[in-house]
């Protein structure tokens, strides 16, 4: 019998997957536009396909965010208010300073217990929720100014508009790859140590003991001594 | 800078009549369409039609008139040609996001269909606002300067049909020199305003310009500018492909060297155990303010 | 498309054909590239010397005539083409389709009983064989052998109700030329415009109307020269111009007239050149008067609104009989008519110009009334302004300076067209600028082929080669058309042979020396011969007289004066045929928004006719250049030629007097119409009939001096003997002269001589023995076009001599008969007889106007015509107080069935407008793009305003005066772009005494916002 720990609603789980999968979809549908040697290869009728799905791909992930915002606002304020701007205590800190000898040599450095969200996972976390807010609304921008459907006229706007949006979508990109290819690296436990977490976003959202303990320990520690969310499972 | 055996388009306004013949030349030889319904073209209150460029135009000539106070020539009405000016300093083969736009031979910026993926970096970036989007192949079009026409040695469509001998084609020095020519016999007729532009305007036109009334009266900018606002693109694009690579490779790196580890699956009181006093005490702190939250509840 | 290398180039593997431009009346050359059968590309010649390669916006888009490109991007054939005859039976509201064989069996039947049953055979005792119940219009758009056989076709089947395009155009040109200069035409060609120092360019827009002249205008003001734009509106030729000067519409006369004062008071004209190559010298009737009271010359019939021209004559020195033992010894060969011949009345001269009769003290007493002041508030001109015209292009006066003139509607549309185009002519004259390089009258005409056809007569009263068509009242029999007809003197002695040869072609074997030639079959015209031209023709087809018409490419439902009033004569006829390449107003007049289908029971024949690169023939252009179209792609579905339609139908009738007879079928079936090789009709063989051939040998004609009027030669128009003459290839265009590309230009004046072939004699420059002065030499050594050479006593021509240079191989030293087509062999500033409405041009209002005649004591020209049909309705200026005047932009071309038709010129042009002043603008509440009303008695149209800077108020009179200046290209047909209204609902349906021509250019309207 193993204990679980209930870590991620079945609202945040639909939303986070909607949304990984459409912004990995912006991001390749995004790199197409970026990189002119894919026009090159493949005819820009290719690009422009990919353009296009670029902008529906975009509606689920601008909408599912926004509606789990209606249903549960009180999950949106906790994951701006802890998740993201959450305090950094001297733990968090520590796991951050040992974080990356810790990717490389996990064997050896040992991280400190965290609490529900790690400080270093806030900042990338919180970098791709709010990379992903400035990309949809730069990227708004510039879909209105080529013009809502194909064939419409596009939105006169002023050239700094144009030029932040460009800006803002282009650094946006940047992070977002940075940050969402350790994400997933993490997230989908790729990497040894956190082998199995993809079920928390994937799967049912709950979390073994073993695995809350090795992470989040004093969240851990905490729930299961006030059994929140807690269930007792066949393993 | 252009290059001394580049060509140009030399537009004499000083001798258009406005009669569009240049702009049908154009579809002819391309076989651009014009609207095929009943009364769709409206009116536009001017000889000016259509009032701009668009995915099927890539010329149109400019009307604008203002009176001159001599009564013996009462208006100065300047008959101009949009379309584009082939710069030296193209802002749309900089900003192209498909490598369609390109510098072809003699100066002339030329594109490549196939290539051009429809996201219209190069009308916004473009000074002249030339570029357009053709909703229909979801592709940009504008002026090739009839490259397919200069191949065979001939002369660009417009060109040829243009009866008063306003436009011209030929090396561009060559133009310069005569639209410089031209300007001073303007001058002395009393065009005081008379000009040539683009001799080296965004680092040389490739469409030298006799403006009678000077260059404003046409629309034309005064010293333009590429407008800015993709330079982001020439910084972030390399800096995300190297990003990107170094984070995968970081992240290769990182996956090999933890490919062997493997960790025991403990309950949380025996994780404990591993942890300093201090973290120890902190956990427990906050179970119990925890519990106590709770049993207020 | 241009931009990818990918795709292979446009002109891969095609193949070209050179033709000729459709539109106006410039001739520019272009080449169709075609492969498989199919046009791929349309573009500009770049040898033709006229155009070089240029093309207007309408040139430039012939190929939407035939094909259009689709959104995609994809070529298609233009929908709107007519692809197969249909018919539109009594009381139908709809089109059906209909065999041709069945169209021409049905046709041929309608004309024959139409015929029986309106023939007349006498009329006051005269045979005059005449079929009153059939009209016909059009011919400009035809190829120039087509043109021809609309006359012969319409003739031959008894109708003298014929005209075309020249009618509503430019018939005042020769009207006023002709009894000035001897011919018709525009004196010079395209090429030459550039040799002028002053180009003034007086109701002309020509840049817009005939773009390739602005290449030539500007060329001469790029080499110095200045170019004068007067016109009511400020355009786009006159954005180009030196200087420019705003008249008010239908002022031009007063404007001349102040310009002849202006030369003639300040010892500005030419004297050399005046007092021997004009008849200035020349003595006049002492009973001559002009009356400023009556604004009459004497002779004048307040009843008829006649003159009775006998004051006008000359007084006469000596009289001379024709030797018909020398020179006129043709007269008496075998073969050739007897007829009374005419006596030489010399007139008497003063070389000083003194006698105050002579022609020169007449006019300066005459024009003396011109002053500046009076000038200037006449036309609305400020009068600096004014002056400055008149001190620069009376500078052309000077022996070494040359001037040109330019003109064409904004002169020829008026109740007094035809003096306008005299007073240009004589201005000309006055300045020694006729017939030397840079100089002319040149008159700029307007349809592609309105040169050929008017050339070849198409219309009421003229035949071929301008001669004069036979009226009942003078010219019964063949012997008074001879006697009265044939000059004196000069090269119209050789009137015979012009006659009997195009009898010969018409009536073929059956023309013999004793039926006359056949004279008697043809139909004669009545007394009131004007009556037989386009304006009454509606009327009478309204009030139920003429029952049938051919309507050969022209579009009256649109075109005419009171449009209205010719679309209500429509609807009664019994039957109508309109050979067209698209719908128009006309075929369809019965879809006009309100018309009640049901009750018309006119029966509509639609053909569809090929265009001009979809069959062969040749054109004329305004510089009388004569050019071969070749034959690009096939017609278009089941269209054809209008040779072939033409040719189909009249031989029907024939077929069917010859089997059933009816009213003298002989006038029918004598007629010769042998126009086919290898039994198809044939372009090639009707031009053989046009140059002419010998009947005995069957040899082409090679110079007009192979004309005889003995029967020997038959020619269809005797100034074409020499376009199409080589017996080597007879049906190949390529070896005929027509057809001649050679580029180069000795002279260096842009005389091209062997390029294609102008008539006559492939002149150039007409009267070109006023381009040297009375020893032979150039006025100007720069503009040497030829001169006498004393040491080998002959003439150097770079052009054809229009004069008699050589005689028996030896050279003809210089005399002064420079103009040998008027028997006197000088020109006429004051003309004895041709003109209707007095020897000198004298200033009235247009028929409407908002003001008095401030210059004589006669509102408005006291001869004009067809002004009480009741559908007149002549407005009132205090009701219509705006001045309207209509033309054309360069975007579209007159009733717009070509243009409209073209997405290319509608997307550069989509809509109708009007153009008017801020200031009328601002009286009336319009902004510019609003819909407005214009209205008068006759109609209305509702159409868009442009307000502009470029119209202002004229002040006359001290008094501001709108103008509304009224492009006339919309109506209700049109695939890709029409409107309800159609502008010429409100033009007055009056006409010029000398020319017919109706006043489209200043008329009243109102205007207000709808
Ligand atoms: N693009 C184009 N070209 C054409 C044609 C066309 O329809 N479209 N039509 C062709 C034909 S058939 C013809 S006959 C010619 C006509 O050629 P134009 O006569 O040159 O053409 P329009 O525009 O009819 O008239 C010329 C000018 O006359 C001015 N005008 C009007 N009234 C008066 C007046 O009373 N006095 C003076 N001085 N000027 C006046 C008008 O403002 C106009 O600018 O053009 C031919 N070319
Ligand atoms: N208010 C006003 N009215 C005017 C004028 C004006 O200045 N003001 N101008 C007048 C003048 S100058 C003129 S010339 C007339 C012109 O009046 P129209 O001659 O009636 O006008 P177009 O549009 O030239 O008509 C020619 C027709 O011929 C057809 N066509 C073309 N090619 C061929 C062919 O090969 N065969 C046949 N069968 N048909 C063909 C065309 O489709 C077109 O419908 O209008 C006159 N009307
Ligand atoms: C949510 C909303 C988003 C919208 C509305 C949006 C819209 C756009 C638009 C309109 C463009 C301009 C190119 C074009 O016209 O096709 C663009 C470019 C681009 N987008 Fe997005 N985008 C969004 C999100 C994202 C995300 C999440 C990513 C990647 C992670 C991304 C990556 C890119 C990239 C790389 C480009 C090319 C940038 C450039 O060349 O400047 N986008 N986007
Ligand atoms: C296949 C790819 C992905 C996988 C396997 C994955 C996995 C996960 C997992 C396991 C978590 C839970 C972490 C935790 O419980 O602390 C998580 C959280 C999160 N992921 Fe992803 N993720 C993926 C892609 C993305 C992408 C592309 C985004 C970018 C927009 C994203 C944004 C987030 C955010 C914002 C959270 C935090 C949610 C919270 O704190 O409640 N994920 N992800
Ligand atoms: S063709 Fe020549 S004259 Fe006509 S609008 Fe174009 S540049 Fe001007
Ligand atoms: S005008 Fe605009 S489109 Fe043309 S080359 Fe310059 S930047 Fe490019
Ligand atoms: S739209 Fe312009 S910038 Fe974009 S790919 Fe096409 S040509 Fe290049
Ligand atoms: S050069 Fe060719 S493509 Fe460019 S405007 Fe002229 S005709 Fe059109
Ligand atoms: S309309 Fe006149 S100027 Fe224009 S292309 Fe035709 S012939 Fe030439
Ligand atoms: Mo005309």
């Amino acid at each position: 019998m193993t204990r679980y720990i209930q870590r991620h609603s079945r609202l945040a789980r639909v939303t986070h997957g909607v949304a990984a999968v459409s912004c990995i979809f912006l991001a390749l549908t995004g790199v197409a536009v970026f990189t002119p040697a894919i026009s090159e290869a493949l005819g820009g009728t290719f690009v422009y396909w990919m353009r296009m799905l670029h902008r529906i791909a975009a509606v689920p992930f601008i909408l599912f965010p926004l509606i789990a915002l209606v249903r549960s606002p009180k999950g949106a304020a906790h994951l701006f208010k802890n998740n993201i701007f959450g305090k950094w205590d001297k733990d968090d800190w520590e796991f951050a300073r040992k974080f990356v000898p810790y990717l490389f040599n996990p064997q050896k450095v040992h991280m400190p217990p965290q609490h529900e969200v790690k400080g270093a996972q806030r900042m990338a976390d919180g970098g791709l929720v709010i990379m992903g807010i400035l990309m949809a609304l730069s990227g708004l921008v510039m879909w209105a100014e080529a013009g809502w459907i194909p064939g419409s006229t596009g939105i006169a706007m002023s050239a700094s508009l144009i030029w932040a949006a460009h800006i803002i979508h282009d650094i946006g990109f940047l992070v977002i790859i940075v940050f969402g290819l350790g994400h997933i690296y993490l997230g989908a436990g790729i990497f040894q140590p956190y082998k199995g977490t993809a079920n928390l976003m994937w799967g049912d959202g709950k979390v073994s003991e073993a695995d809350a303990a090795y992470h989040w320990g004093y969240w851990a520690n905490t729930r299961l001594g006030t059994g929140e969310g807690v269930t007792t499972e066949k393993k | 800078m252009a290059k001394p055996n580049d060509v140009a388009i030399y537009f004499d306004s000083s001798l258009c009549t406005g009669c569009k013949g240049c702009q049908v030349a154009c579809k002819q030889w391309n076989e651009l369409p014009a609207p095929l319904g009943h009364n769709v073209t409206e009116f536009s209150g001017s000889l000016q039609s259509p009032m701009d460029l668009n995915g099927d135009t890539r010329l149109i000539q400019t009307f604008h008139e203002e009176e001159s106070g001599n009564k013996f020539q009462p208006i100065n009405w300047a008959i101009g040609r949009r379309s584009c000016m082939h710069c030296t300093d193209a802002a749309c083969v900089e900003v192209c996001s498909s490598h369609a736009l390109f510098h072809d031979k003699n100066g002339i910026v030329n594109f490549d269909t196939e290539k051009c993926n429809g996201c219209q970096y190069c009308r916004t970036a473009c000074p002249f606002d030339v570029p357009r989007f053709r909703p229909g192949d979801h592709k940009i079009d504008k002026c090739t300067a009839c490259m397919d026409r200069l191949e065979k040695g001939g002369i660009p469509a417009c060109v040829k049909t243009c009866q008063p001998e306003a436009l011209r084609f030929g090396n561009r020095d060559e133009m310069i020199a005569k639209a410089k020519a031209r300007v001073e016999v303007l001058k002395a007729k009393g065009f005081s305003k008379a000009e040539v532009y683009g001799e080296t305007e965004m680092g040389g036109l490739h469409v030298i310009y006799v403006c009678k009334h000077g260059h404003e009266a046409y629309g034309l900018p005064t010293n333009p500018q590429k407008k800015a606002v993709y330079d982001s693109h020439k910084l972030f694009r390399p800096l995300g492909g190297i990003a990107a690579a170094a984070t995968v490779a970081g992240l290769a790196l990182s996956w090999i060297s933890a490919r062997k580890y493997h960790r025991d699956d403990l309950t949380i009181d025996e994780a404990k155990k591993t942890w300093t006093p201090e973290q120890q005490a902190k956990a427990d702190a906050e179970l119990k303010a925890a519990l106590e939250e709770k049993e207020e509840k | 498309a241009a931009d990818t290398a990918k795709k292979p180039y446009k002109l891969v593997s095609t193949q070209e054909f050179t033709n000729i431009c459709c539109y106006c009346a410039g001739g520019c050359g272009v080449i169709c590239s075609v492969r498989n059968g199919e046009l791929v590309n349309l573009e500009g010649d770049p040898d033709h010397p006229v155009n070089k390669g240029g093309l207007c916006p309408k040139g430039a888009t012939m190929f939407n005539l035939r094909n259009v490109v689709t959104p995609d991007r994809k070529v298609k054939h233009n929908e709107s083409r007519l692809l197969k005859p249909q018919v539109r039976r009594p009381g139908s509201d709809k089109w059906e389709d209909i065999s041709w064989e069945d169209a021409f069996n049905e046709i041929a039947r309608h004309v024959k009983k139409t015929r029986d049953e309106n023939f007349v055979e006498y009329e006051d005792g005269v045979l005059v064989n005449r079929n009153d119940g059939m009209a016909s219009i059009g011919a400009a758009q035809l190829q120039t052998e087509e043109a021809w056989l609309v006359q012969k076709f319409c003739r031959s089947l008894g109708s003298v109700q014929i005209d075309n395009q020249t009618r509503p155009c430019h018939s005042s040109t020769p009207a006023g030329f002709a009894p000035t200069f001897g011919r018709g035409s525009m004196t010079s060609h395209w090429c030459d415009i550039e040799n002028a120092d002053v180009v003034m360019s007086i109701g002309s827009n020509s840049v817009e109307s005939h773009p390739l002249s602005s290449r030539y205008i500007e060329r001469a003001q790029r080499k110095g020269g200045t170019w004068i734009v007067v016109d009511p509106r400020y355009t786009r030729s006159a954005a180009q111009a030196d200087l420019y000067a705003c008249i008010r519409p239908g002022t031009d006369i007063a404007f001349f007239g102040g310009m002849m004062n202006y030369i003639l008071s300040n010892n500005l004209w030419q004297d050399e050149y005046v007092k021997n190559y004009t008849n200035a010298p020349c003595l006049i009737n002492p009973d001559f008067k002009f009356d400023p009271e009556s604004g009459h010359f004497t002779g004048y019939n307040p009843d008829t609104h006649k003159y009775d021209d006998e004051t006008w004559s000359y007084q006469t020195a000596s009289d001379r009989e024709w030797d018909t033992k020398g020179a006129m010894n043709w007269v008496t060969k075998p073969g050739v008519p007897k007829f009374k011949y005419p006596t030489v009345h010399e007139p008497k001269k003063d070389m000083t110009l003194q006698d105050p009769n002579c022609v020169f003290q007449i006019m300066k007493r005459h024009y003396s009334r011109y002053t500046l002041d009076k000038v200037s508030s006449v036309t609305g001109i400020d009068k600096e302004v004014l002056e400055k015209v008149y001190q620069v292009y009376t500078s052309t006066g000077k022996r070494e300076r040359v001037g040109t003139i330019l003109y064409a509607l904004g002169e020829t549309q008026h109740t007094f067209g035809s003096q306008n185009c005299r007073s240009m002519a004589v201005i000309q004259l006055l300045l020694g600028n006729v017939g030397v390089p840079g100089g002319g009258v040149n008159a700029l005409r307007g349809e592609p082929n309105v040169q050929g056809s008017t050339d070849i007569a198409a219309t009421s009263d003229g035949l071929p080669g301008y001669l004069n068509y036979p009226r009942q009242d003078k010219h019964a029999k063949l012997a008074d058309w001879l006697a009265k007809e044939t000059y004196a003197d000069g090269y119209y002695t050789n009137k015979p042979k012009f006659m009997v040869s195009i009898l010969k072609e018409w009536y073929g074997e059956n023309a013999t020396v004793e039926n006359d030639y056949g004279y008697d079959w043809m139909p004669k015209l009545p007394h009131e011969y004007r009556d037989a031209s386009m304006i009454p023709t509606w009327n009478r087809m309204r009030d139920g007289k003429v029952k049938g018409y051919f309507v050969w490419g022209m579009n009256p439902a649109h075109f005419a004066p009171n449009a209205s009033n010719a679309r209500r004569g429509l609807a009664k006829l019994d039957w109508m045929v309109v050979s067209d390449i698209v719908p128009t107003e006309t075929s369809d007049f019965w879809k006009e928004p309100g018309f009640d289908v049901k009750s018309c029971k006119t029966e509509i024949y639609r053909l569809p006719a090929a265009l001009i690169y979809e069959r062969p023939g040749s054109i004329v252009n305004s510089g009388r250049m004569l050019q071969w179209r070749e034959q690009a792609v096939p017609p278009l579905g089941q269209a054809k030629w209008d040779l072939e339609m033409m040719s189909e139908i009249f031989t029907r009738v024939q077929d069917l007097y010859r089997k059933e007879g009816g009213k003298c079928p002989e006038a029918v079936t004598k007629v010769n119409w042998d126009y086919k090789v290898d039994g198809k009709w044939s372009m090639e063989r009707v031009a053989r009939a046009l140059n002419g051939y010998n009947t005995v040998t069957g040899k082409f004609l090679k110079t007009y001096g192979d004309l005889q009027a003995d029967g020997t030669s038959a020619c269809g128009c005797w100034i074409y003997v020499g376009y199409w003459n080589n017996d080597d290839a007879p049906l190949d265009h390529t070896k005929q002269p027509v057809y001649r590309r050679g580029t180069e230009d000795p002279s260096g004046l842009g005389v091209f001589p062997n390029w294609a072939w102008v008539w006559p004699a492939n002149r150039r420059i007409l009267y070109n023995r006023g381009a040297a002065d009375m020893k032979g030499q150039p006025w100007n050594p720069k503009r040497d076009l030829l001169h006498w050479d004393e040491k080998a006593q002959k003439w150097v021509c770079y052009d054809v001599p229009d004069f008699v240079a050589a005689k028996d191989g030896k050279g003809v030293p210089p005399n002064n008969k420079a103009f040998m087509m008027t028997w006197e062999q000088y020109s006429r500033l004051f003309p004895n007889h041709g003109m209707a409405d007095g020897p000198l041009p004298e200033h009235y209002e247009p028929w409407e106007s908002p003001v008095k005649n401030q210059i004589n004591g006669s509102q408005n020209n006291p001869c004009a015509i067809y002004t009480n049909d009741p559908s007149v309705k002549r407005a009132d200026p205090d009701k219509f107080p705006i001045v309207a005047t209509t033309y054309s932009v360069v975007e579209h071309w007159q009733a717009g069935g070509q243009t409209r038709n073209c997405p290319w010129l509608v997307e550069i042009s989509p809509r109708p407008f009007v153009e008017m002043s801020e200031e009328l603008a601002k009286e009336k509440g319009i902004k510019n793009k609003d819909l407005v009303r214009v209205w008068n008695n006759r109609g209305e149209v509702r159409v868009q305003a442009m307000v502009t800077k470029r119209l202002k108020p004229v002040m006359v009179d001290g008094k501001p005066h709108h103008i509304l200046g009224c492009p006339h290209h919309f109506s209700f047909i049109g695939r890709y772009a029409s409107d309800r209204w159609t502008m010429n609902d409100l033009t007055p349906n009056v006409g010029d005494p000398n020319s017919q021509i109706p006043e489209y250019r200043g008329f009243l309207v109102n205007v207000e916002k709808a």
